[in-house]
């Protein structure tokens, strides 16, 4: 049986980038453990082994195509919506001192 | 002079063909509506001024003789759909200053039809949840009764639908948020077979499971909007190629001799009109087959696991840096961190710290695979009885809406809230519910039946 503990919550949480305060990541963590038993009791169905895995219900051949740019040179749109920018750049905090 | 508001898509259609008014007129008196209907907060955002000048312009077209499938018809669009130069929110907060750049491809057939943007509904955020209450921007309020949620997360766009704040509006599905507010609100909706409609400009939540739709007062109407929106796009990779059938011609009006099955899984609960739709059913000539679709109880077990964990990859993307709200921080990380604090509610916050575990190793072996795997089973579940009958039917949701205050103590986790609508999300075969709460799914590609069928459904008094 999975046991999720407040840390795994907290570090999940980290990993998706929003903070989780102890209280919240304690009751989370109990009541996931207790959705994974339940999950885990479902797919213990040995019919699951007869099957693959579906990933999409699309049941037509999905294309390829050729990896060249089809849209590009839209640098002030790509921008329009950026919080902060130089006319040709995306502005972020400083990384390197 | 009549309200033109009341009349339907089709009949709103036929009155701007016979020039018994135009399209600034109609779309005139939907603004006026929805000033009127505010306080439901069905729309996020408002937009006369494209509206009217769509509609002029639609009026010079159909005067040049130019007139398209949809020309002058005034629509509701979910704020999911990206609309250039109009603010797109899905209801988030992150998203609540973006002004895409581009079009959805869905969007732009239907203005390429003629049709007149009135504005986005709301929705829950990122379309996560069943009553609209965990939107950014307001619970929307039921028309039949404003104590009461419109189900979701297309609520919005139910809502305006059945209030005649538009003749007719998109939706979207991830596990049945077209079909579930148009139970809730009394209109008609219809989600098509995965892969009929683009999704490219339609913001993601589970990619494998997202399907733009519509919502109308009638399946008559919903034919005339989808057939237009559907259509190969080489801006999705999971776009079919197949011609796109003028659906609304072929609504017959019989059902004389097809097979419907009734799947006992679906009839657990009922709603009032159930054993006289059955009657219903047999008294148009069908006959009705007793199916079983053993896997139905695992559906919501198997959209836990996947649409989570869809939904944590595709919403990485919300970073502060490129488009949305940023909250400063000292370092790239804190910012990072205080954005999506901010930006996301916490419903969305949640599902994206546990989908994180199911796409984590452990996860993903022990979990994401076999409910995936389980989907398969599911999925044969409808191959079989598709097999035997041409449609399934039964309630879409078997209970009535909840209070906005239910709503906020967890009422949509209940077990038959969403439980006949998943398996089809899931297995993207097509769906629709009629405006009087009833369901018909059929076999992948084949709309054309379902619509048909449920157009029926619709005659019954």
């Amino acid at each position: 049986m999975t046991k999720i503990d407040k840390d795994t919550i907290k570090e999940m949480a980290f990993w998706v980038r929003v903070r989780i305060p102890d209280d919240e990541a304690a009751k989370m963590a109990e009541e996931f453990t207790e959705t994974l038993s339940w999950i885990g009791e479902r797919l213990k169905n040995p019919e699951i082994q007869t099957v693959p895995p579906m990933v999409t219900p699309f049941d037509e051949q999905i294309p390829l195509r050729q990896d060249i740019v089809t849209d590009g040179h839209q640098v002030q749109a790509v921008l329009s919506n950026a919080p902060d920018a130089t006319p040709e750049f995306f502005c972020v905090p400083k990384m390197v001192e | 002079m009549t309200d033109l508001t009341d009349l339907t898509l089709s009949e709103t259609l036929k009155g701007l063909a016979e020039k018994a008014f135009s399209s600034v007129e109609v779309t005139t008196a939907y603004l006026k509506k929805m000033e009127e209907k505010r306080h439901l907060n069905a729309y996020i955002t408002e937009t006369p001024e494209v509206a009217l000048k769509m509609a002029e312009e639609s009026d010079n077209r159909r005067a040049n003789g130019q007139a398209g499938k949809l020309e002058g018809i005034p629509m509701a669009i979910k704020d999911m759909f990206c609309t250039k130069g109009i603010r797109t929110t899905a209801a988030s907060r992150i998203l609540s200053n973006f002004i895409p750049p581009f079009e959805s491809t869905t969007t732009q057939k239907l203005w390429d039809a003629g049709a007149v943007c009135l504005g986005k509904t709301n929705t829950d955020e990122f379309a996560m949840g069943s009553s609209t209450i965990t939107s950014y921007f307001g619970v929307t309020k039921n028309p039949h009764d404003e104590t009461r949620v419109p189900g979701g997360s297309s609520g919005g766009s139910a809502a305006a639908v059945a209030a005649h704040m538009c003749a007719g509006a998109t939706g979207t599905e991830t596990g049945g948020s077209i079909r579930h507010p148009a139970s809730f609100c009394q209109v008609s909706g219809f989600k098509p077979t995965y892969g009929r409609c683009s999704r490219y400009g339609v913001i993601a939540y589970a990619s494998s499971l997202d399907e733009p739709g519509v919502l109308g007062r009638s399946i008559e109407d919903c034919a005339r909007m989808i057939e237009v929106m559907m259509g190969h796009d080489p801006k999705d990779s999971t776009s079919s190629h197949r011609d796109v059938p003028a659906f609304h011609t072929m609504l017959d009006k019989t059902i004389k001799g097809m097979k419907i099955g009734i799947p006992k899984e679906y009839t657990e609960l009922v709603p009032d009109n159930w054993e006289k739709a059955i009657q219903f059913l047999k008294d148009e000539g069908a006959q009705l087959v007793d199916i079983d679709m053993p896997h139905t109880e695992e559906a919501g077990m198997v959209y836990y696991v996947v649409s989570q964990g869809e939904a944590t990859t595709n919403l990485a993307r919300y970073d502060g840096v490129r488009y949305g709200v940023r909250e400063e921080g000292k370092t790239l990380d804190e910012m990072y961190m205080n954005t999506r604090m901010a930006g996301f509610g916490q419903e969305v916050r949640n599902r994206m710290i546990l989908g994180t575990f199911f796409t984590s190793a452990k996860g993903y072996n022990d979990y994401f695979v076999p409910a995936q795997k389980m989907r398969s089973l599911i999925k044969q579940d409808f191959d079989r009885a598709f097999e035997k009958v041409d449609v399934l039917f039964s309630p879409a949701v078997p209970i009535k809406p909840f209070t906005i205050e239910e709503a906020k103590h967890g009422a949509a986790k209940g077990r038959f809230n969403d439980n006949y609508l998943m398996p089809s999300c899931l297995t993207g075969v097509p769906a629709g519910c009629a405006n009087n709460g009833l369901q018909v799914i059929g076999r992948m590609w084949d709309d054309a039946t379902v619509l048909k069928v449920l157009d029926v459904v619709e005659m019954m008094k």
